[in-house]
């Protein structure tokens, strides 16, 4: 019996402690993670260039839009992608080889002038979400994050089993409401923690399985499991024989009359005008998307010159650990989904996220109760600083994303430099106030100036207030737009209600 | 071994201490790649087949067999388990090749 205490005390040290130092991290990660879910429609609403309507598919003009990429990128003939338009990129994108992406504005067919337009902030907010903008050694700490948050899982599924056989009552209402929001969580904390462990550190650390798996020969585990899981479709050379092509729209038809269920998301060309020109439609299967998303992509390969069909990859000549993959990564970067299951995942990071702090929260009352001493509670003003600070920094960095203009020089890191002052002065204030919810209220204060004046400064610099893309019908930037007013509305209100909030008495003297 | 590291690794302590935390998670990370090697090795398939799946499942078993480390009456016996595993795993890989 005493031996059992044992073991419970230490696995409860070990959960609290593991969790502090898990907390952080996930909190930032999750935090981020859930702004990158919006990726695409970031991406958009950060582009000025592509503020126009999604194309109704029917109306591509494939021909025109594809020669004119071509030529801007000075007719190169292999190894030529194409990004087919689509609900999360309204602008076909062309590129060669490694090249830089030349988009083509599908209702005009112009190329669209994209010289000062970076991604920064879809980049930013991931870069935060997988390495806290701090490569390799931000992706190493996030890869050991994951793995702790495994254990963490493990360890309070078992605590929570120990108890419910003890029947025991749980009264605090901290770690109440963290397990029940874990438990509620445990699928994504699952998918998050595993995939998060899987691409932040393991794949990086893989060579011991690679030597043992081929008896000491090989240690890079990419070479010889890339091969496999990633075949190329295309493997013949150029014959040097001149030939006329089919159209492209001509070659799409025949790609889709030959695989109907392909969506097809991207277009390669190689050896192109030769005898040997072969063209691969790539995408997801409608009717299979889990084991056919970024991993797996399933493909269609015609001859450029008579459209014949010269290969097709199906679900049934595919290696199966890429299904096993595909279905892997599916469920953490939901690339092919819509905005409902995007939204879903907005609200699960939040209950998430609130779920850590939580837990973070039974620590530091317990700490308090022991030492009697909150002003001085360092973690408890970092914990405000990170769980409520980051946002109005965030709301900054948007902000500031309009504000400066395209062409100044330095831009990225007076943008970037800006969210990290910010989120350094929301440290400052929580220590400078005494009580950490009179630091929030200013927090949501500050994040409503900053989101409402982020819509008038977008409007203002792209000359598409609200009211303009409503009437031109430009949804995804109108509902981007529409969504900030109300978080910023949104954020005044709940700063004004704050005090009078029973729930958020709990937090007081914190 | 003087006394005094004889009372450290055989002492029954009422809580688990730092070194033997230490002792479970290094052993945890060392033990879960040795035996994820040795599923690679036997594993019968192409390459894919025998290391994917220990990437995904090596992370999952570092808890695990944290917990087994964690979840000894003593240092030594702790060391004992975990020694003892990577002898074995270490014959697996090694020896039968």
């Amino acid at each position: 019996m005493i031996l059992e205490n044992k073991y419970i005390k230490s696995l409860k040290i070990s959960h609290t402690y593991l969790g502090i130092f898990a907390i952080f991290f996930f909190y930032i990660s999750t935090f981020f993670g859930t702004l990158t879910v919006f990726k695409p429609y970031i991406a958009t609403w950060e582009s000025p260039s592509k503020h126009f309507q999604v194309i109704d598919k029917s109306k591509i003009n494939l021909d025109i839009m594809i020669t004119k990429g071509l030529k801007e990128l000075n007719n190169p003939t292999n190894n030529v992608t194409i990004t087919y338009p689509s609900l999360t990129e309204k602008a076909l994108g062309m590129r060669y080889g490694f090249s830089e992406n030349v988009y083509i504005n599908p209702h005009t067919n112009n190329v669209l002038p994209t010289n000062h337009e970076s991604q920064l902030l879809s980049n930013f907010f991931n870069k935060m979400h997988y390495d806290i903008n701090m490569s390799k050694v931000g992706q190493f700490l996030m890869g050991i994050t994951s793995i702790v948050m495994i254990f963490l899982t493990i360890s309070g599924i078992y605590l929570w089993l120990l108890n419910r056989k003890k029947r025991a009552v749980i009264s605090n209402f901290w770690l109440r409401w963290h397990k029940d929001l874990s438990l509620l969580m445990l699928p994504y904390i699952i998918v998050f923690s595993l995939t998060g462990a899987v691409l932040g550190i393991m794949l990086s650390l893989s060579s011991p399985f690679a030597y043992s798996a081929s008896n000491g020969i090989e240690t890079n585990m990419s070479k010889i499991v890339r091969p496999i899981i990633f075949s190329n479709p295309v493997k013949i050379k150029s014959e040097n024989v001149k030939a006329t092509m089919l159209s492209y729209s001509r070659l799409y038809d025949i790609a889709k009359i030959n695989y109907p269920i392909l969506n097809i998301s991207t277009i390669s060309l190689f050896n192109w005008n030769d005898k040997n020109a072969r063209i691969v439609f790539r995408g997801n299967l409608i009717n299979n998307r889990i084991l056919t998303s970024r991993t797996n992509r399933m493909n269609i390969v015609l001859n450029g010159e008579t459209g014949e069909v010269v290969s097709k990859a199906t679900l049934d000549n595919t290696h199966k650990v890429s299904h096993a993959l595909s279905a892997f990564y599916f469920f953490h970067f939901i690339t092919d989904e819509g905005i409902l299951v995007r939204l879903i995942y907005l609200i699960t990071g939040i209950i998430f996220a609130i779920g850590l702090v939580f837990g973070l929260f039974v620590w530091i009352e317990k700490k308090i109760k022991k030492e009697n001493n909150s002003y001085f509670n360092i973690i408890s003003k970092i914990s405000t600083a990170f769980s409520i600070g980051i946002i109005p920094a965030t709301a900054f960095t948007l902000c500031l994303y309009w504000l400066f203009p395209f062409n100044l020089e330095n831009r990225d890191s007076w943008i970037i430099g800006g969210f990290y002052s910010m989120w350094s002065f929301t440290f400052c204030y929580s220590v400078y106030k005494k009580d950490s919810i009179d630091a929030a209220k200013d927090f949501f204060y500050l994040n409503a100036i900053f989101l409402i004046s982020t819509v008038f400064l977008h409007g203002n610099t792209t000359n598409l207030f609200l009211w303009n893309s409503f009437e031109q019908s430009i949804w995804d930037i109108f509902y981007i737009d529409l969504f900030l007013l109300i978080l910023g509305i949104g954020s005044a209100f709940f700063a004004i209600k704050m005090n009078k909030i029973k729930f958020l008495n709990k937090f007081k003297g914190y | 071994m003087n006394l005094n590291t004889q009372k450290i690794l055989k002492k029954r302590k009422p809580h688990i201490g730092f070194l033997h935390g230490s002792i479970s998670l290094i052993g945890a990370i060392i033990l879960s790649y040795l035996i994820m090697m040795v599923f690679s090795k036997y594993m019968p398939g192409d390459y894919a087949v025998k290391i994917i799946p220990s990437i995904i499942i090596t992370p999952i078993l570092i808890s695990i067999t944290g917990l087994w480390l964690l979840f000894s009456h003593t240092i030594i016996l702790s060391l004992i388990k975990f020694l003892v595993s990577t002898i074995l795993l270490s014959i697996l890989i090694k020896v039968f090749s």
